[in-house]
């Protein structure tokens, strides 16, 4: 094995907050204006190291259309982390964090780590949403801020090294037999059978889960 | 489609239930009615099949397939009008579908430029779109299916436009785009198993990762490989998807996993996920070595039907999840659909049988009924369960289609493991079958089998010369005094199934009232029928009881002398002691008392025996006036 742990995690949030580039620009440290729209779920592994460990993380960007929730949301399943993303320059995708944390809530264990990033903060003369606002939001729902461009690359790389040094911490809590995360795919498939009390309303269910298989 | 409405009532009664459910208030059926275009001239087909034919022969082809035998003209005058009223009209979609025209095929000339022609189309298009099929609005990825209708009419939104309104409705598209993507589920299962069967090395790879079409192949199908593959390709495939419909899209899946199966053996989980999502765009195909792989894919309707209706079983949700009304609701579509399927191979197997000219037309009534009846009815009553009968349309058309390479496999390189061989095709279904009956849950719900008339009243055409019986066992003695000769017509009254299963039929008074066997049960008639129902001979006669539960006095609907009770259920629903107070009022005659004074019976005697007191009244009054 090439890595130490392995986590899935899920970037989630409005169409056009820029999920997508955020992932390319983390994974292939590039940017392009010409990307295209994703349809239902994008996927891109990378490794990192973070405090001398090697982090294999597999991100799952998923279509921000509400209605593509109906099909993400088996995406959430086995999750990690879940990043949930919004537009410092658009309002409304910020007033949506509220109704995308519900969402996920309702599929992941109430412990699996969050990050709000509010992205495109390259565009300040089009800012919509304040840096104490958007952090007074996240301390109320106790989850960590960051703000982002992946146009400019500022603090991409910092989220996920955030991200990473949480999920190892909480991993090594669990305790030190903690394999590596969920097998690659097991939230994948909506059409087959799988367990659905785990997934749903019980909260215990799926870090062990996680751990444990 | 005329002929098939008064074959089928169930067809009536669905049609006239998706008239009432049409969201589009009508104006969707307009298209569904249609059907899809009948007389497209064979050449047009064959050279949309064959080759790339240049965008303007092509734009003239695809509306021809698309607009063919439809006239736009009924609503908001003409069709131009309708379209730019639409995209004139602010849309809650507005923002959505303002965020994507910049997102939609970027690497096209015509969709670079912020702000530029082709973005500005699709805005307008998109935004009428939403408008006019208002319960879906905008879905993300209807961007890229319109985007690839303005490459081929650049200059022509209403052509877009009505195009697309075709693609969606005529195709029965719309409901992959549904909220809650109705037929995006059926789809994603049905490539599943098809994926599993012509590619089991693609599948096992598959299963080993985890993965299954709805991860790697949703934007395939809900864009028609528009976000995924060269302009030119999709275009390609579009041409054959709008003259063979749905399996072409299947079998480009197949011919795109195909090309990547040994490449998919050597990767790790992470890889291979990453991979199966890119590789389509990192590639460059040749459309027609891409088509040409994808034709030898027997992709046949059969085989989409069996996981077409197998997938049906398995909602989009969990069926445990669903509710019970919800779950109702599913059974009784599959359940539907389970008969029209029979129904349908039923009539392949009689058109077989009685040649081509006959055949021609049922098939055709075969996918008309599809196309309107079940696909409208469902798609109009915004269910969740829906399938894909559009694609029976396509049967008929494909027979006159060159699927070239299909045919020029020579047969020693068939055998039960190569995916184009009949063998492995049985063995596939044959496991599919199993599979279906194994894995099915009995429906919580019985629904009463099929439509049957009941045999009778009704009247019948004897097809041979027919002995009568004097009762309804095979046993009883014939009737010697008569027989229904070869081309009589022979009123049945009565109808009794003995313990074999043998239906007995009870002829009238013309024949003694003797009882017949509807077959034969020896000689060369053994099994067959021996009669032929005469058709609408269930209404009886002007004079008879429609209903056995009418309220007519039987005393007046009987023929004189008939038997006062066909059979015991049919009796008005009345307890012996109502039935029996008529004549217990008689007691109250003066005259009668007299009667029974002078015979020295006691009314009370009389009043337990009211088989003797109706004898006596009979009497006494005359057979007209008591009765029973």
């Amino acid at each position: 094995r090439d890595y130490d742990h392995l986590f899935k995690l899920v970037l989630i949030g409005d169409s056009g907050a820029g999920k997508s580039c955020l992932l390319l620009r983390f994974a292939d440290d590039a940017f392009t204006e010409s990307y295209i729209t994703t349809i239902g779920v994008d996927f891109r592994f990378k490794t990192i190291p973070v405090d001398k460990k090697t982090i294999k993380l597999q991100i799952w960007d998923t279509a921000g259309q509400e209605r593509f929730r109906t099909i993400t949301s088996a995406y959430y399943r086995g999750a990690d982390g879940i990043i949930l993303v919004y537009d410092i320059c658009d309002r409304e995708s910020f007033a949506h964090v509220d109704e995308w944390l519900n969402e996920v809530n309702r599929y992941v264990n109430e412990s699996t780590c969050k990050i709000l990033i509010g992205n495109k903060c390259d565009m300040e003369s089009e800012r919509q949403v304040s840096t104490e606002e958007a952090k007074k939001k996240a301390d109320d729902l106790g989850i960590a801020y960051i703000e982002c461009s992946a146009k400019e690359a500022t603090n991409v790389e910092q989220a996920f090294q955030m991200m990473s040094a949480e999920l190892i911490e909480k991993r090594q809590k669990q305790g030190a037999g903690g394999r590596s995360g969920p097998s690659a795919g097991g939230g994948v498939g909506l059409l087959q059978p799988k367990n659905r009390e785990a997934g749903k309303g019980s909260c215990g269910g799926l870090g062990s889960c996680g751990g444990g298989d | 489609a005329r002929r098939c409405r008064l074959v089928c009532p169930v067809f009536r009664r669905l049609s006239s239930q998706a008239a009432q459910k049409d969201p589009y208030e009508g104006s969707g059926s307009l298209w569904r009615e249609a059907g899809l275009p009948g007389g497209i001239s064979q050449p047009v087909m064959e050279e949309l099949w064959r080759a790339d034919l240049g965008a303007a022969k092509r734009g003239d082809a695809w509306k021809e397939l698309l607009l063919g035998g439809i006239t736009l003209q009924q609503r908001a005058g003409t069709h131009q009008d309708f379209f730019e009223k639409l995209c004139n009209q602010p849309s809650q979609y507005d923002s959505a579908i303002r965020r994507d025209v910049n997102r939609t095929l970027p690497q096209e000339e015509l969709f670079k430029e912020r702000q530029g022609k082709g973005q500005l189309a699709l805005f307008r298009l998109l935004r009428a779109l939403a408008i006019r099929l208002w319960d879906i609005g905008y879905c993300q990825s209807l961007n890229f299916v319109v985007a690839t209708l303005i490459g081929v009419f650049p200059d022509d939104e209403t052509a877009v436009f009505n195009c697309a309104l075709a693609l969606l409705l005529r195709h029965s598209l719309v409901d992959l785009y549904r909220p809650k993507f109705p037929k995006l589920g059926v789809v994603v299962w049905q490539f599943d198993r098809i994926v599993e069967g012509f590619l089991p090395k693609v599948h096992a790879a598959l299963v080993r990762h985890g993965v299954n079409s709805e991860y790697y192949a949703i934007q395939w199908f809900l864009t028609l490989f528009a976000s995924d593959l060269q302009q030119d390709v999709v275009r390609r495939i579009w041409d054959r998807f709008l003259v063979a419909g749905w399996r072409v899209m299947v079998q480009v899946g197949l011919a795109l996993l195909y090309s990547v199966q040994d490449a998919l053996q050597t990767m790790d989980t992470c890889h291979a996920l990453c991979f199966l999502k890119k590789f389509t765009r990192a590639s460059h195909y040749n459309a027609e070595e891409l088509l040409d792989k994808a034709a030898t894919f027997k992709v046949l309707m059969k085989i989409l039907y069996g996981a077409r209706r197998r997938a049906l079983r398995i909602p989009f949700e969990d069926p445990a999840e669903l509710d019970q009304a919800a779950f109702d609701e599913l059974v009784k579509a599959e359940y539907r659909v389970g008969q029209f399927d029979a129904w349908a191979d039923q009539r392949r197997k009689g058109k077989k049988g009685k040649g081509k000219g006959k055949g021609k037309h049922r098939s055709d009534a075969v996918g008309r009924f599809a196309a309107q009846g079940f696909g409208a009815a469902f798609a109009g009553s915004g269910s969740r369960f829906v399938f894909d009968v559009s694609s029976i349309c396509f049967r008929r058309r494909n027979r006159s289609v060159p699927f070239a390479s299909e045919s020029e496999v020579p047969e020693a390189e068939l055998d039960e493991t190569n995916p184009l061989s009949k063998a492995f095709m049985a063995k596939v279904m044959d496991k599919a079958m199993k599979e279906t009956e194994a894995d099915m849950v009995k429906p919580a719900i019985e629904l009463p089998g099929p439509l049957r008339p009941p045999a009778a009243p009704a009247t019948y055409e004897a097809l041979t010369k027919i002995r009568l019986r004097v009762a309804p066992n095979k046993f009883a003695d014939l009737v010697t005094s008569t027989e229904i000769e070869k081309g009589a017509k022979v009123r049945a009254v009565e109808a009794k199934e003995d313990e074999d299963g043998l239906l007995f039929l009870r002829a009238d008074e013309d024949f003694g009232r003797g009882w017949f066997l509807d077959r034969g049960i020896a000689g060369k008639w053994a099994g067959k029928r021996v009669v032929k129902r005469v058709a609408g001979s269930l209404n009886v006669g002007k004079n008879r009881a429609v209903h056995s539960l009418s309220a007519i006095d039987t005393a007046e609907v009987l023929p004189p002398g008939g038997d006062p009770a066909p059979s015991g259920e049919e009796q008005p629903s009345q307890s012996p002691a109502e039935r029996q107070q008529p004549i217990l009022d008689l007691l109250e005659d003066p005259q009668i008392r007299e009667v029974c004074e002078e015979l020295g019976v006691s009314v009370e005697t009389l009043r337990s025996n009211p088989g003797f007191l109706q004898a006596v009244a009979r009497r006494l009054y005359g057979d007209e006036v008591v009765s029973s």
